[in-house]
């Protein structure tokens, strides 16, 4: 299976390796990097179960174009989407002004289960999670369900649920509990088929990774993952 | 420190980098006691305490104090944890934590420790390692690892281990109470020689014994007491002698004999149905209260002695009883008049206050405690009878409908009849001292406690107990004055510290934060691409 690249690729440094900044925590603070000071990068991971829209968000954001690697899907699958994402999906949003550069990276786990390891090989140091979930198809929430909050206990990031193809808030928020969602988690009913619904949904993410930011606490995270964990856990079984 | 420590305790040094749950596993494996600093790859510092390979508590080398932690998690208030705690330089030492502050939930603190423990080992088993420090026998600083220890009654230690119920699981074969179920009779204390009710012994390993498995199960099960019309004057005086049970108390230790004898009597009285020795056990092990409620049995009068049989010496040094029946009221006042102003003192000859019982006028019960009061007033009123300032009668000693208690006094009729020429003099020195002397006989007046409460504002304030001595500095006015509460009440979980306290952003962090308004700023400004 080839990757189907498309002719805008995204960018790439001089010497044609596709440009990686550094993470944060390589980053040494005494290197006075006039560039490296002013480049920021965010990084958003989109989740979510088979033809949940994980795709349709990152294009609609994108900057560059989509590294899709979507192929003909096989099985009984293909009567659901001619085609399915095998590896991932990632789109760039990328600002440039006085105080200097911010890239947006978003990255989109592969909704099959078969790629689930993906999900872990582009775990890392995620700003904020997005999990997409089809409001329309109860069938999917339980898997999609345990995949997030199994991904949600590992990461410590904050978690955006996006239930596309819904527009009722309530159901929505019902949507999200059953999935294991916290009451502090931000909801968002949406159909992503719109672009504006994406924009929001990545905008609340965001939002949610500053407020993240903002928070004092150094300790308190782990601890209240602990407890996260446990709520999650309650909200589902109720 | 020693001066030259081993410089690999554990023998890991040769394998690193590892993942942190080989660290911890070979930690574990060889039984390591003390503790284990383990640096990631992110200059991250991990600090887990081992116990013979057991991990009780573990931690980042960021967090904050484990007190801190536990007030901030809601298991302790900030009161508790300074009056539990022990400051020795920089170091909180709470390993006696719960024997200063008893109060302190300590299955609360031990599931938050529990809980922060697995979350910072599992935080540290998926990073690798680069290096190890082990430091044998070096516990944690707070001293944690001492609770288990000091607690007496066999607390688990707190990495994990819960306490077994001491109560055991019913028989299989058990039925279930029904609600319509008659609750069973017990017999009398009297006749039942196993009717002395035993402490629960929350230590106590003998398994109680099952009714139904010991005689093979009953006819019927008692019902629950009812609690809804559980009479809490009845509750106070369940453990009374003189209150009578009329339900047997199937209780946790309780030796097998008795609970033998006991149901076998039950067994005896078709009355009595078949029970469920869990339902008859209350929240602390202690059998519910019967349904019905307890009768109370008739106590002789008790007598109650005349408060104010005192003897007075004057100054010239004579005695004189007060209640000497034979001294004539006029004898009395020659004498007062002999001795000056300052020996003036109206003792009126005071009633007998009525015996305290069931046989009382007022028919009231032996512990009635207003009958108590009331006659402890009446003797206080005949005391200030003497005394016409302006002291306050809040019960007099004949209680009439519309009486105001804060309206000045007046010459009551008990002193008009006793002695009907009397002249108070309430600011003498003496007589002051006479009515300390006699207030701090403490009857537990309701009067007296009306006064502490409402002193009021129409006089002087009066004299007793609200008044240690008007030159201590210390005295308590008012009862405003007295102080109230326990250091030990609930605290808000808020530290004295505000919860907003923010620190100034590093300048990496802050950088951080304008990218991110950035990009949301640019993203609700731009137009979504379709």
């Amino acid at each position: 299976m080839t990757p189907d690249v498309r002719a805008d690729a995204p960018d790439v440094a001089p010497d044609g390796s596709p440009f990686a900044p550094p993470a944060a925590h390589e980053r040494h603070p005494d290197v006075h990097d006039t560039r490296e000071r002013d480049h920021q990068v965010v990084k958003l991971l989109v989740t979510g179960p088979f033809n949940a829209g994980k795709t349709t968000l990152i294009a609609a954001i994108s900057h560059t174009g989509v590294v899709d690697t979507d192929v003909a899907t096989t099985g009984d699958e293909a009567r659901t989407k001619p085609r399915t994402t095998v590896a991932m999906d990632f789109g760039t949003y990328s600002i440039t002004d006085d105080e200097g550069r911010v890239e947006l990276l978003m990255f989109g786990t592969p909704g099959q289960a078969r790629f689930a390891f993906m999900t872990d090989v582009m775990k890392g140091d995620v700003d904020a999670v997005i999990s997409v979930v089809d409001g329309s198809d109860e069938s999917t929430h339980a898997d999609a369900g345990r995949a997030m909050r199994s991904l949600i206990a590992d990461l410590h990031a904050p978690l955006v649920v996006a239930v596309n193809r819904c527009d009722d808030a309530d159901r929505a928020r019902r949507v999200a509990r059953r999935l294991g969602a916290l009451s502090s988690e931000a909801v968002l009913p949406c159909q992503l088929i719109r672009p504006d619904a994406s924009r929001d949904v990545v905008v609340a993410a965001l939002v949610a990774a500053l407020e993240r930011l903002e928070r004092p606490d150094s300790w308190r995270p782990p601890l209240e993952r602990v407890i996260d964990a446990l709520h999650r856990s309650a909200a589902v079984a109720a | 420190m020693t001066d030259h420590p081993h410089p690999d305790v554990l023998g890991l040094r040769a394998s690193l980098p590892a993942p942190g749950w080989t660290v911890v596993d070979a930690a574990r494996d060889q039984r390591f006691t003390g503790e284990l600093r383990a640096h990631t790859d992110r200059h991250d510092e991990f600090r887990i305490y081992f116990d013979r390979g057991e991990v009780y508590c573990a931690e980042r080398a960021t967090d904050p104090t484990l007190g801190r932690r536990l007030v901030d998690a809601g298991a302790l208030n900030t009161a508790q944890l300074e009056y539990g705690m022990l400051r020795i330089g920089d170091i909180e030492h709470l390993g006696r934590l719960f024997d200063r502050v008893p109060s302190i939930n300590r299955d609360a603190v031990f599931v938050l420790n529990q809980l922060m423990t697995e979350e910072t080992v599992r935080s540290a088993a998926a990073r690798s390692i680069t290096d190890v420090d082990a430091t044998p026998y070096r516990h944690h600083p707070s001293g944690m690892h001492r609770w288990s220890t000091n607690d007496p009654s066999g607390s688990p230690a707190p990495w994990g281990e819960m306490p077994e119920l001491a109560l055991p699981a019913p028989d299989p074969d058990a039925r279930p109470v029904l609600p319509h179920d008659a609750a069973p009779v017990a017999p009398s204390p009297a006749t039942d020689p196993t009717a002395d009710r035993p402490t629960p012994d929350a230590t106590a390993s003998s398994t109680p014994s099952s009714p139904s498995s010991s005689q093979g199960g009953f006819e019927d099960a008692p019902t629950r007491p009812d609690t809804a019309s559980h009479d809490p004057l009845t509750h106070d005086l369940l453990l009374d002698d003189v209150v009578e049970w009329n339900e047997p108390s199937v209780l946790v230790g309780a030796a097998a004999a008795s609970v033998d004898d006991r149901l076998g009597r039950r067994r005896s009285n078709p009355s009595l149905g078949t029970a469920d020795w869990v339902d008859e056990l209350g929240p602390d092990g202690v059998a519910d209260a019967p349904a019905r409620p307890a009768r109370h049995a008739r106590l002789p009068p008790v007598a109650v002695p005349p408060v104010e049989q005192f003897e007075v010496i004057w100054p010239s040094g004579e005695t004189v009883d007060v209640n000497a029946p034979d001294e004539a009221a006029s004898d009395r006042a020659e004498r007062d008049d002999r001795d000056g102003r300052d020996a003036r003192l109206r003792s009126a000859p005071l009633a007998t206050p009525p015996a305290t019982g069931a046989s009382g006028s007022n028919g009231r019960t032996p512990h009635d405690n207003s009958s108590t009061d009331r006659a402890d007033d009446r003797a206080d009123d005949a005391t200030h009878d003497a005394d016409e300032s302006a002291s306050v009668d809040i019960d007099d000693a004949a209680p009439s409908a519309g009486v105001d208690p804060l309206a000045p006094p007046t010459r009551s009729a008990d002193a008009d009849r006793h002695d009907p020429d009397a002249t108070p003099d309430p600011t003498s020195d003496d007589a002051l001292a006479l009515r300390r002397a006699v207030a701090t006989i403490d009857t537990g007046s309701l009067a007296v406690r009306r006064r502490l409460a409402s002193p009021g504002d129409a006089g002087p304030t009066p004299p007793g107990r609200l008044i240690v001595g008007r030159e201590h500095p210390t005295a308590w006015r008012t009862s405003e004055q007295r102080p109230r509460g326990s250091v030990f009440d609930a605290q808000p979980a808020a530290t004295d510290e505000p919860d907003d306290v923010v620190e100034p952003p590093s300048s990496e962090q802050h950088r951080r934060q304008g990218a991110l308004r950035r990009l949301i700023g640019s993203l609700r400004r731009d137009e979504p691409s379709a």
